[in-house]
């Protein structure tokens, strides 16, 4: 094995002299480290390149995590850059961890994350790269267990086959369990499959060759053993588990090259579109003393020029100004900085954004999602034009001069007067920002709107609606590019074209795994990428796998009919998600339940978890 | 009461595979390693405030380095033993700091000032020998100029000023020659010991594919 290992570090590093940006795959980071001589050895993996993974927060807490565990190991993995992989392949060098540069398919377990629809063919990609058979069934004891985690497992039927095991929920705890069962098995060299049925006996752990359609087009479990469903794992007191203070600090400019703390998990403002708002729940929130010491022991472990308080909405932390506050005295003086990443649309907000930015006003970002009050009530994302008029007037009167707007169209609902509403509501928030400015300066005044094409997730009130066709997408774009929008706003579209791949697949069952692996073999890769992206390849796909990319996207469910996630248990009621769907038809809001009393969502009560401020309240 | 600074010149190699960072990641990797240490850095009063630091000239990717220096700023006086422990103990492996010292701190930067640089080439060859490597880079150094072209600019070194000596070439215990440049680097910046030796190989002998660049490093970097 370690003849193997030093052959396969001196194959790659006479490749380096001619790819680009080779320390990506040099290891060496400060922070990173493995034990060779370990056990049991874990690769994780990201299925994009080390700039998009390496920033990802789940792998360096279960990096961190499993290091700790006794005789574990766990090491990074990334997917190569186009270049390299041709070098890798032309060679014949397998996918590599970086830390012992070990084929992946030495390892004990192989846990890819996966952070979105249009990463599936670079799943796949890196299978092949490791020299591992794509499809679960044709692996048995010889190859590393191959696991998945992250967003992706809400609808894991796309990629099921691909996986032996899928953990659905947060990973802290159940990672260590599902490491337990296995190295237990391996030391009684039982089968694989006698692996897969203890590993269904976790909870939280779907292994999808354990479940199979019923006549009604129902997932069931084979077997009486294997639970019906699988329920999500949320960490109860997540204060309680530490954050990770020593990450590897990266040599290569990467996205979001900073230390991280996840302050607060979960949101519970409702948007009827966001899956992150739902399968995350409930609201859990850092002490602002866990916080403070745990920025202060990881800008001394990394050597970082800023620190990133993240969550799904940072500014609704109870303790939010105290924890800015305290950390823009403790690094005074130091050309250290604090950045938050998104703004709450009102005055607090902008507050908040002031407070962490000093001189450094780069731009702020808002979203309104939605151009008319009547379809904000609908999503239930509840803000009104006027909230968003005082925080433009608040941010450009406090010297901010860009700032730009997202924007969703094609949400369920929608007129063409909410399409129109878009572009007026942009002119109205570009006028308050020149009234904000004094009028020599309002040639400095920029602002943007970003628009995507609306993507209906599983597990949300618009699980059930399908995406709008696509010659409306494209009239829709005309219309708002023909609704009298401000020439001074710069208008940018997230591509259509790579929505409607996502929405092909966010609502798909099993039926998607030939079509991704089709796409895949006509050379889809790197799909998230816009220069890589080729949505011909897809349309191809489908039609050779009998599907079709409008059918799959475009598709309504029915709300008496099974969704192919029905078997993963969010936690969150169908029957709630149900009435927030009629709800957004007669433009009711909900509240938010951190502040406003529970709306009986389902979590909470069926899982034995609570919302836990660490202050006395929100809002 | 004005502050007083210091500035600290540290004197660091860049070794294996860290050889292939680029100048701006090494100045970063620099600079979070200066903040590891929790030396006591001097920022700058602008706009986006900032470690005061001048790095050395930049190596090529792929070059190793075994006598580089990076000045910093300090705000208050720490005994150089002492800063030389904190930085060793902060460094990632492979960028590893071999001493550091204080300089005036009005004193020119290390890009004016180290001009001139010793380079070590590893070269496999067994089309050619010690004697035909010596006399082609003799040769095309007492041509005068070379002239390279990239993408649409031209730029000329004078080799006569760019490269201080003969080259001396040796043959090594595994069979390797090894070729010791001594090259200056002027205001157009330096000649690349890459470019010289294959355009000397290339231009006096018909075999081109028949030597491999092992390796490349920086031996020294010395001041005016």
């Amino acid at each position: 094995m370690q003849g193997d290992l030093r052959s396969i570090r001196e194959r790659i590093e006479p490749l380096l002299g001619s790819i680009e940006r080779p320390s990506r795959y040099i290891n060496h980071e400060y922070n990173s480290h493995s034990d060779e001589a370990a056990v049991y050895r874990v690769a994780l993996l990201y299925p994009d390149t080390y700039e998009i993974g390496q920033p990802n927060q789940a792998i360096a807490i279960l990096y961190s995590l499993i290091n700790k565990l006794e005789g574990c190991a766990a090491e990074r993995a990334y997917l190569p850059w186009v270049d390299m992989i041709a070098a890798l392949r032309e060679n014949d060098i397998p996918l590599f961890s970086l830390e012992s540069t070990a084929p992946l398919a030495s390892f004990d377990l192989l846990g890819i994350t996966l952070p979105h629809e249009l990463a599936c063919t670079n799943v796949l990609e890196a299978l092949d790269l490791a020299g591992l058979p794509l499809r679960a069934a044709e692996r048995d004891s010889r190859h590393p267990l191959v696991i998945a985690g992250g967003p992706g497992a809400f609808n894991p039927e796309p990629l099921a086959p691909f996986f032996d095991a899928i953990v659905v929920g947060e990973g802290e705890e159940v990672m260590a369990e599902l490491i337990a069962v296995h190295r237990n098995c391996l030391a009684r060299k039982t089968s694989r499959e006698v692996l897969l049925a203890q590993l269904a006996r976790i909870e939280g752990v779907y292994v999808p060759s354990l479940y199979e359609l019923d006549s009604s087009g129902r997932l069931v479990a084979k077997n009486a053993d294997v639970p019906a469903r699988i329920r999500r794992r949320i960490i109860k007191d997540f204060d309680a588990y530490p954050v990770v203070v020593e990450p590897v600090v990266p040599f290569a400019e990467i996205a979001h090259d900073r230390f991280t703390v996840e302050i607060l998990r979960g949101c519970t403002r409702g948007c009827r579109f966001c899956q992150a708002g739902m399968i995350y729940r409930p609201v859990r929130e850092r002490k602002a003393d866990t916080i403070i010491n745990a920025v202060a022991q990881g800008m001394a472990n990394t050597g970082y020029e800023e620190v990133s308080l993240t969550s799904l909405s940072t500014t609704d932390h109870s303790q939010i100004e105290e924890i800015l506050r305290r950390l823009n005295h403790m690094f005074s003086g130091t050309g250290i900085s604090v950045s938050i990443p998104s703004q709450r649309l009102d005055g607090f907000g902008v507050a908040m954004a002031q407070l962490v930015a000093g001189e450094r006003k780069a731009g702020l970002t808002f979203a309104p999602e939605a151009g008319t009050q009547r379809l904000r009530d609908s999503i239930n994302k509840n803000v009104s034009e006027n909230d968003l008029f005082k925080a433009v007037t608040s941010a450009f009167d406090a010297g901010w001069r860009r700032c730009k707007l997202y924007f969703m169209i094609g949400l369920p609902g929608e007129t063409d007067e909410d399409v129109r509403g878009i572009a007026e509501l942009a002119n109205r928030a570009y006028a308050a920002a020149k009234d904000a400015v004094p009028e020599k300066q309002r040639g400095n005044v920029r602002m943007g709107i970003s628009v995507a094409v609306f993507v209906p997730k599983a597990h949300t009130p618009f699980q059930w609606a399908g995406q709008i066709a696509r010659e409306e997408i494209e009239r829709r774009i005309q219309l708002l590019r023909n609704s009298g929008l401000h020439r001074g706003i710069d208008l940018s579209w997230h591509d259509p074209s790579s929505s409607r791949i996502e929405a092909a697949l966010s609502r798909s069952g099993r039926e998607a795994a030939a079509l991704i692996e089709t796409a895949w073999r006509l050379g889809a890769n790197f799909d998230a990428w816009t220069e890589r992206f080729k949505p011909e390849l897809w349309e191809e796909a489908a039609e050779k796998c009998g599907l079709s990319i409008r059918g799959l996207a475009e598709r309504d469910y029915d709300l008496a009919e099974p969704l192919p996630w029905d078997h993963i248990d969010s936690g969150i009621d169908k029957d709630f998600l149900a009435a927030e769907l009629l709800a957004s038809t007669t433009e009711q809001t909900s509240l938010d339940c951190s502040f406003d009393g529970c709306l009986d969502c389902g979590v909470c009560s069926d899982f034995d978890v609570s919302i836990v401020l660490a202050g006395e309240s929100r809002g | 009461m004005a502050e007083s600074f210091f500035r600290l010149r540290i004197n660091f190699q860049k070794q294996g595979v860290l050889r292939f960072l680029s100048h701006l990641e090494l100045v970063r990797a620099m600079e979070r390693t200066i903040r590891r240490a929790q030396l006591p850095y001097a920022i700058s009063c602008g706009f986006n405030a900032h470690m005061r630091h001048a790095p050395g000239p930049a190596l090529p990717v792929g070059t190793v380095g075994l006598d580089e220096y990076f000045d910093v700023v300090l705000t208050e006086f720490i005994k150089p033993a002492e800063v030389l422990v904190r930085l060793q103990e902060s460094s990632a492996r492979g960028l590893d700091v071999i001493g550091v010292s204080y300089v005036d701190p009005k004193a020119k930067g290390l890009q004016a000032t180290h001009t001139h640089e010793t380079y070590e080439v590893l070269l496999e060859t067994e089309a050619l020998s010690r004697e035909e490597v010596a006399q082609a880079l003799v040769a095309l150094i007492k041509s005068g100029t070379l002239t390279v072209k990239r993408k649409n600019k031209q730029k000329t070194y004078d080799l006569t000023q760019a490269v201080e000596a003969i080259p001396e070439v040796r043959e090594t215990e595994e069979g390797f020659l090894s070729i010791e440049l001594h090259l200056q680097s002027s205001a157009q910046g330096s000649i690349r010991p890459e470019l010289l030796l294959t355009t000397a190989l290339t231009t006096t002998s018909d075999r081109t594919s028949s030597f491999i660049l092992r390796s490349i490093t920086r031996t020294k970097l010395l001041e005016d």
